[in-house]
């Protein structure tokens, strides 16, 4: 047994009855995942204090308790994993991708009433002047024409702007992504390791579901996490990032979504994140949790 | 029900059926450790209607969480008592931030304190004599230890403000945390 084994031993008992400050507890966590001597000691421990549970007198419980529990599992039917996002009714982000023209322009207002409302204009018209001015109804046919072309241009040029905007919106969202966090700048390709956490399975197909992707770099430890479409978190609560390695939950970062259901941000892996099993984002009540709450709104394997 | 109580091959299996959305499995654990669970929380939080709100929000918990649960590597009545006790200190510390109502709507242990008619028989023996064996192994325990067993556990204090408290050094908490949950795992592997 080594000196630095023998330093993280004596710190098992506080970390079992959750004595240690974070710092501490991130640190000696991060020893317990590779320590299975020290991972089967903590189970003990574990055990033992769960047994703690049976010296508190006995009391009586109130019988329709748990009817009202099982009643209330309903809530968490269907997507069980990831309930706060029926709960919470903030709107997803707008998804920014290009609209195809033909769809476009149906959905073009001035592009469907300028036409119409021109067309019946000068057909008025002409209906009154092309019973007694045979000479001037051609001329009036070719101002309809100009005028109702003078709307399709006008139109299209409407279109081209709403698609201008949609490429500007694209830009900008590339040109955030790309500036990274704090301005700097982040080669995606160069990641050892790009994993996209996600929400349960039966809803992943939706493009704008919240997801979100962490870019590895193992020289460093460094990790970048992008989210995308979750909605802000619900008032005086936070999302909380944590690596999961089996029993143990590392608290990681806690961070709020913008308007837009995006957030970025960058932390320092404890360790290769190939050594965590998956990467967690719940919601917490606050930012010093050092449990999950396993109100689970995204989760990824490694 | 007969089944001895922290069977954790059965609770193991009865979870497995939980994460396949097995509602009936989880009223068989609700059964098993309900009174368990609203023991400790009425323990620690002193408050009946709090300590219910515990029981309903940790059951609740394990539903979300089912599909979490490893069976191949878990056991279960830790996991569960770790839920249960979370949530308590997570109480026990919101009011610690509302200093005016750190004893407020304490209800007396005496009056709770009622034959639990819904027991059988051998999980009542079962449970009485597990609460025997804790209680014995705790009053092993040297009176500083069992002092710092109790603010930790059941008080939720952080190593800092257990030192306050005692007016004793961090280095000297840390130690009585260390040798009595030594001691008191060997109390307790010992008898069973």
């Amino acid at each position: 047994m080594n000196a630095e084994h023998q330093q993280f031993e004596e710190l098992l008992e506080s970390y079992s009855l959750d004595l240690l400050d974070l710092e501490e507890r991130v640190f000696f966590e991060q020893h317990l995942y590779e320590c299975p001597e020290c991972l089967k000691i903590w189970q003990s421990y574990r055990q033992v204090l769960s047994r703690l549970a049976f010296e508190a007198p006995p009391v009586e419980l109130r019988a329709t308790l748990k009817d009202d529990i099982l009643s209330g599992l309903g809530m968490y039917d269907g997507d069980s994993s990831f309930p706060s996002l029926t709960i919470d009714s903030a709107p997803a982000a707008p998804v920014l991708r290009p609209v195809p023209p033909e769809v476009r322009r149906q959905d073009d207002v001035l592009f469907r009433r300028i036409p119409l409302f021109a067309a019946l204009a000068f057909g008025l018209i002409a209906m009154v002047w092309a019973t007694s001015i045979q000479g001037e109804r051609t001329r009036l046919w070719q101002d309809m024409t100009s005028a109702n072309a003078t709307a399709t241009t006008l139109g299209q040029r409407v279109n081209a702007l709403s698609g201008q905007v949609n490429d500007l919106q694209q830009e900008n969202a590339g040109l955030k992504i790309e500036g990274g966090v704090n301005g700097k700048a982040i080669n995606f390709i160069a990641a050892a390791a790009v994993l996209d956490i996600k929400p349960a399975p039966a809803s992943r197909e939706n493009p704008s579901e919240p997801s979100g992707r962490i870019f590895f770099y193992p020289e460093n430890r460094d990790v970048y996490v992008m989210i995308a479409n979750l909605p802000p978190p619900p008032a005086s609560k936070v999302y909380q990032l944590w690596l999961n390695q089996g029993d143990l939950n590392i608290p990681v970062q806690s961070f709020a979504t913008s308007s837009d259901g995006t957030a970025m941000f960058h932390f320092q892996a404890p360790d290769d994140l190939s050594r965590f099993q998956k990467t967690i984002v719940t919601i917490e009540s606050d930012s010093h949790s050092q449990h999950p709450s396993v109100q689970i709104v995204l989760d990824g394997p490694h | 029900m007969d089944e001895p109580l922290k069977d954790n091959t059965l609770d193991i299996e009865l979870m497995a059926d939980v994460a396949m959305d097995d509602r009936k499995a989880l009223s068989v654990l609700y059964d098993r450790y309900s009174r368990v669970v609203y023991a400790l929380a009425f323990r620690i939080l002193g408050n009946q209607q709090q300590a219910e709100e515990i029981v309903q929000e940790t059951f609740w918990r394990i539903w979300r969480s089912r599909h979490l649960f490893q069976t191949q590597r878990g056991e279960f009545l830790p996991w569960l008592i770790g839920i249960t006790r979370n949530l308590c200190i997570d109480e026990l510390r919101k009011r610690r931030a509302r200093p005016s109502s750190i004893d407020e709507g304490l209800d007396t242990q005496e009056t709770l304190q009622l034959p639990d008619t819904s027991l059988s028989p051998a999980e009542q023996a079962w449970e009485s004599e597990e609460r025997r064996r804790v209680r014995a192994g705790l009053e092993e325990l040297p009176e500083e230890q069992r002092e710092v067993i109790e603010l930790a556990y059941f008080r939720g204090l952080s190593q800092r403000e257990i030192a306050e408290r005692l007016q004793i050094p961090l280095g000297t908490v840390k130690t009585r945390a260390r040798l009595a949950l030594i001691k008191l795992r060997d109390i307790l592997e010992s008898t069973g």
